[in-house]
């Protein structure tokens, strides 16, 4: 136990996240009176998280800890906070037409994303694994509502349901590895248990730490256990799902980083052989079964998938530089990720109807600047260079070639080939077969025009002149290593 | 008093049959009582742990557990209501909507 | 201060951001726009052109500015005796298809011009690039514009051949890349921090058995695009697919990045794999690509494929040049590559012409055409002429060198080398004699009117070219020379005691040599 007194900088330290929460409650507040005028709510929302994440990036990162080091502030939860919130802006500044369209705005919409990044900001910057854990759970329980968002329609409940049975059931692994850590070490505090070095007991170190990777495989979707996403992607509205496939991402790798390469760095380079196993079947299955999608939703989904095979790689490596390539890369599929989730909301009608690739023949006449940008994504998606899919690939790819893992990388690449085929595809539809039927999109509206203009700008940023990002992103790993 | 062993193995078997039962039933709510067992393993084994390390930490773990799992049930109960009004089953199987 | 390498890169560009914002009605004044900036690249070119130095072997003009300093990549650009050409002809050939495709791209003007400037940045960005990340980046992006000319162009069967086109390639270059890590890493071995900066990459000491393996990966990519049996298949249906100016660029240029990608980056980079690979690749060069190719483009009943196969089998011979690793092959491969891209880019203008008229490139459609294409055909007898090697037009400088460097390596090869060049005048001249000659027979062709001005302002210069290098290549070999040598030296030096297989009648290469 550590004895410690509250003081008046750990709040401090927690400024994004109370802001976030009060933000939130006052969201459900405001719902009451301003029925009705929903931009107020949106720029609200949008308000609370430029807030957070302004407060978020004026904090010094200097590894202060906080509650009796249950969190703490570093570059590294910085780095993917920002992400996070940044990811939240977003879906808020896309949210609304989509809602607006279907009659389903409600305040709890915007209540519900700040929920959820509260959780994720907890899971990335918390130092102890209960922190974390209520985090990820905080998380979870927010996203089981926001995918079953829409109460009316099958689709809807379907995937809430799903995701809500798996992911609590993946919680419940992850919470017997805890259980089982907390066992062998006596504490659940990482900084604890990385200065006690060897546990008490070996075999309950073993279960916990193969529990709580299992519970994390989960979250993140490695294959085997990724059965959940593309239903749950496919049923979840579109923006709840760029959202989900961005952030919480960002966020699980985040905590599992900061569990494995924090908490237990001795045991990284024997796991290796698992990782590199896991990261190899994950980006192959989730490529080739995207292969034969025809909706576009769950063609993405199992994309996802995919690039979580190739964050793997990160892991696999190790070593500082191949966790800073995980960083930079899940900066990056951010924008590449949820520019091609507006695009998809954009165009697939109100009823869900216009998901397949058929839907999409020779919209690049009709909506030039919109195709022009999907086009983008998708060449970012796989991996072209001048975009930020091919910067990242290159950072995480490097660094594993220098570690002596060509064989992994031939298999990445190889995937990479194989996603450009069904990537295309989007584009060969747009732009290559004729338009199929007349359909009126009403004009996409001012904040999803700027989301849009944000995500293209910054997979081209980043795609050009990433050398910022690189030194930050190599900046922030040092601090959980 | 009983050596831990016994609590860890117990709490091992209330898990697995919470597994086994995600796994195998079809009802819905069955699977999440199964899911809430698995919880409740996980609280026997922090509580083992704790008395025998004599350190308080696993007992405020499952205070956290068990409101977590009642946050959990009231969203997952009313996703459940949800659908059943859509489509007045509540067999896993019925979940058939969604799938390549 | 922006140098001259630069402007090819940066006018181009500025040509695309002048048509964006060009109304889409102004379909014309988006084409005096577009053909005004690539003339202006080539004027810039043959400027360049002018100023570049007979006799240093190094690189010229570079320009070097730091990119991205925590990858140690950079973006540094230079030219030397090899690529000089090839710019020139890019720039040439550019222009010219633009003006040839005047009408007869109906829909989506602005996407097309703006492509095929895109295309045009790729292609010199592959020639100047001297830092391997900046290399790939132009190699890869170079395909999105070919990729969306191919695909919304073209022909019925547009889609298929656009997709072959773009995983062939990228199959390819994804090897490659992985190749690239690699000597990036070893890069970081062996200077201590990482670069991708070519001349200093050249500096590795690698062991044979890495060596192999990078050799092998970049030589696929290359032999993809070259391309060399069995990896050629995507080609004849892009080039089927393609619209005129798309395959003129294609067939033009594109193809000849294969070429200067062995030159630049196999020969130096892997001394020792290449002497010890090079029989491999010579009789792949001269069976999979010589001699398959004019067999295959023997038997092609349209006109276009045809000229795709004989792609193949010219491309062969520059292969074969290359690895006969002497003076006369390696200046022959270098300028047989520029012929191939006058004399193909005119062959496709050609058909291109006709296709316009008639809307089919099948031979048996035609017959008689001289009589009524006069002047027509008179061009094409001569690009044909040129393209089969005869001598006095440029066909035949390239060709011969390449010969006699081979007969040095190996008279067996070279027999079988020499056949091809008899199969070429066969399958050429079959042709041109089942389209021009004999009587009308068909109805449809009875009306059809000569060249156009704008297609003479198209194909003379072309000719004009074809003759004079025919007549009097000795300035453009000056300038190739120094670079083969020295290449030459820096694979020698560096082969590890591989001997050069030099017959002894032949001097040994030395820098001194002028």
């Amino acid at each position: 136990m550590i004895d410690f007194q509250i003081v008046p900088a750990d709040f401090y330290l927690l400024l994004p996240e109370m802001v976030l929460s009060v933000g939130a409650m006052l969201l459900l507040f405001l719902e009451l009176f301003l029925k009705g005028n929903k931009t107020v709510q949106q720029w609200t929302a949008f308000a609370i998280f430029v807030v957070a994440l302004s407060l978020l990036l004026s904090q010094e990162s200097s590894g202060a800890t906080g509650f009796g080091m249950m969190v703490r502030s570093d570059l590294f939860g910085q780095f993917i906070s920002a992400v996070v919130l940044i990811g939240g802006g977003l879906t808020v500044l896309l949210g609304k037409e989509y809602l607006v369209s279907r009659e389903w705005h409600r305040g709890e919409y915007y209540s519900l994303l700040l929920f959820a990044s509260v959780g994720m900001l907890f899971m990335v910057r918390g130092l102890d694994l209960l922190v974390i854990f209520l985090g990820l759970e905080l998380l979870s329980i927010s996203l089981y509502i926001l995918v079953g968002y829409f109460r009316d329609r099958l689709f809807s409940n379907e995937a809430a349901l799903k995701y809500l049975l798996l992911g609590a059931f993946a919680s419940g692994f992850l919470l017997y590895g805890i259980a089982y850590t907390y066992g062998s070490y006596g504490t659940t505090n990482l900084n604890e248990i990385r200065t006690m070095g060897s546990p008490e007991s070996m075999t309950f170190h073993w279960i916990g730490l193969s529990l709580i990777l299992v519970g994390f495989s989960f979250k993140v979707a490695l294959v085997p256990f990724h059965m959940w996403l593309p239903d749950v992607y496919q049923g979840a509205p579109t923006p709840v799902t760029g959202f989900m496939a961005t952030t919480t991402k960002a966020a699980a790798f985040a905590a599992m980083l900061r569990i494995l390469f924090y908490g237990f760095p001795a045991d990284i380079a024997e796991w290796m052989p698992l990782f590199w196993f896991l990261s190899a079947v994950t980006m192959t299955v989730g490529n080739v079964i995207a292969l034969q999608q025809s909706n576009l939703k769950r063609m993405l989904a199992y994309s996802a998938i995919a690039h979580a095979g190739y964050l793997m790689i990160g892991v696999t490596v190790g070593t500082e530089t191949g966790a800073a390539g995980m960083l930079f890369y899940l900066l990056g599929y951010l924008f590449m990720n949820i520019g091609a989730f507006a695009v998809v909301q954009y165009f697939e009608g109100k009823d869900e109807t216009r998901l397949d690739f058929e839907s999409y023949a020779g919209l690049a006449k009709k909506h030039p600047l919109i195709s022009l940008a999907m086009t983008l994504f998708m060449f970012a998606l796989a991996g072209f260079p001048l975009t930020v899919g091919f910067t990242g690939k290159f950072y995480i790819f490097t660094t594993a070639i220098n570690q002596g893992f060509v064989w992994l990388i031939v298999i990445a690449v190889l995937n990479s080939l194989i996603s450009v085929y069904y990537y295309l595809r989007v584009v060969i539809y747009m732009y290559m077969k004729p338009l199929e039927e007349e359909i009126e999109f009403s004009p996409m509206e001012l904040p999803a025009k700027v989301a849009l203009t944000v995500c293209v700008y910054a997979v081209l940023h980043l795609g050009v002149l990433p050398g910022n990002f690189i030194t930050l992103a190599r900046e922030a790993v040092s601090a959980i290593f | 008093m009983l050596p831990i062993e016994y609590y860890l193995w117990f709490a091992a078997a209330l898990f697995a049959i919470g597994v086994a039962g995600v796994l195998l039933r079809r009802n819905v709510i069955i699977v999440f009582m199964s899911i809430e067992l698995m919880l409740n393993a996980v609280n026997v084994t922090f509580i083992a742990f704790s008395r025998q390390m004599n350190n308080i930490d696993g007992q405020i773990f499952v205070f956290f557990v068990m409101t977590l799992a009642a946050a959990e049930v009231a969203v997952g109960l009313a996703i459940i209501v949800a659908m059943y009004r859509n489509k007045k089953s509540i067999n896993v199987q019925d979940m058939n909507l969604l799938k390549w | 201060m922006i140098g001259i390498l630069s402007l090819h890169i940066i006018l181009p560009m500025l040509g695309i951001l002048a048509l964006i914002f060009i109304p889409d009605k102004e379909k014309s004044l988006m084409k005096v726009v577009a053909i005004g900036f690539t003339l202006a690249t080539f004027v810039v070119s043959v400027v360049m052109l002018a100023k570049f130095e007979i006799g240093p072997s190094d690189m010229q003009f570079v320009e070097y500015a730091e990119w991205i300093p925590q990858w140690g990549i950079s973006y540094k650009i230079g030219v030397d005796g090899i690529s000089l050409f090839l710019i020139l002809i890019t720039t040439l050939l550019t222009p010219l298809s633009l003006l040839s495709s005047w009408n007869s791209i109906n829909e989506g003007h602005k996407g097309f011009l703006v492509s095929m400037l895109a295309l045009e940045v790729g292609i010199i960005g592959v020639f100047l690039s001297m830092d391997l990340f900046l290399f790939y980046v132009f190699w890869e992006v170079m395909l999105i514009p070919m990729y969306f000319i191919i695909g919304i162009w073209g022909g019925e069967k547009r889609i298929y051949a656009a997709v072959k086109f773009i995983i062939y390639t990228m199959f390819g270059s994804l090897l490659m890349l992985v190749a690239i890590f690699w000597l990036y890493y070893l890069s970081s071995e062996q200077f201590g921090s990482p670069t991708t900066d070519l001349l200093m990459l050249y500096k590795l000491e690698l062991p044979y058995n890495t060596q192999f393996w990078l050799f092998l990966a970049f030589t696929l990519s290359f032999a993809i695009k070259i391309p060399l049996f069995p990896f050629h298949t995507w080609l004849p249906d892009a080039h089927v697919e393609a619209p005129t100016a798309g395959s003129v660029i294609l067939a033009g240029v594109l193809l000849k990045m294969g070429g200067y990608g062995l030159l630049r980056y196999c020969l130096p980079l892997f001394p020792e794999a290449t002497v010890r690979l090079a029989p491999y690749l010579i009789s792949l060069a001269v069976f999979g690509g010589i001699i398959y190719g004019a067999l295959v483009a023997m038997v092609q009943p349209d006109m276009k494929k045809l000229i795709a196969y004989s792609s193949v089998s010219h491309m062969g011979f520059v292969v074969l040049g290359i690895f006969v690793l002497n003076q006369q092959g390696l200046q022959g491969a270098v300028i047989q590559m520029v012929n191939h891209g006058l004399s193909t880019g005119a062959l496709f203008l050609l058909v291109g012409f006709i296709y316009e008229r008639r809307h089919s490139r099948l031979i048996s459609e035609y017959g008689g055409i001289a009589k009524i294409m006069p002047f027509y055909a008179a061009t094409f007898l001569i690009v044909v002429l040129s393209s089969l090697g005869l001598p006095g037009l440029n066909g035949f400088v390239g060709e011969f060198l390449i010969l006699v460097g081979s007969f040095k390596y190996s008279i067996f090869f070279t027999t079988f080398a020499a056949t091809g060049v008899i199969l070429a005048a066969v399958y050429l001249l079959w042709m041109y004699q089942r389209v021009m000659f004999g009587k009308v027979t068909n109805e449809k062709n009875s009306g059809l009117s000569d060249l156009s001005l704008r297609e003479k302002w198209v194909i003379v210069p072309l000719i004009v070219l074809i003759v004079f290098i025919g007549i009097y290549p000795k300035p453009i070999l000056d300038r190739i020379e120094p670079s083969v040598t020295n290449l030459l030296n820096v694979v020698q030096a560096n082969s590890n005691g591989e001997k050069l297989k030099i017959s002894p009648d032949v001097t040994p290469v030395s820098p001194e040599r002028n």
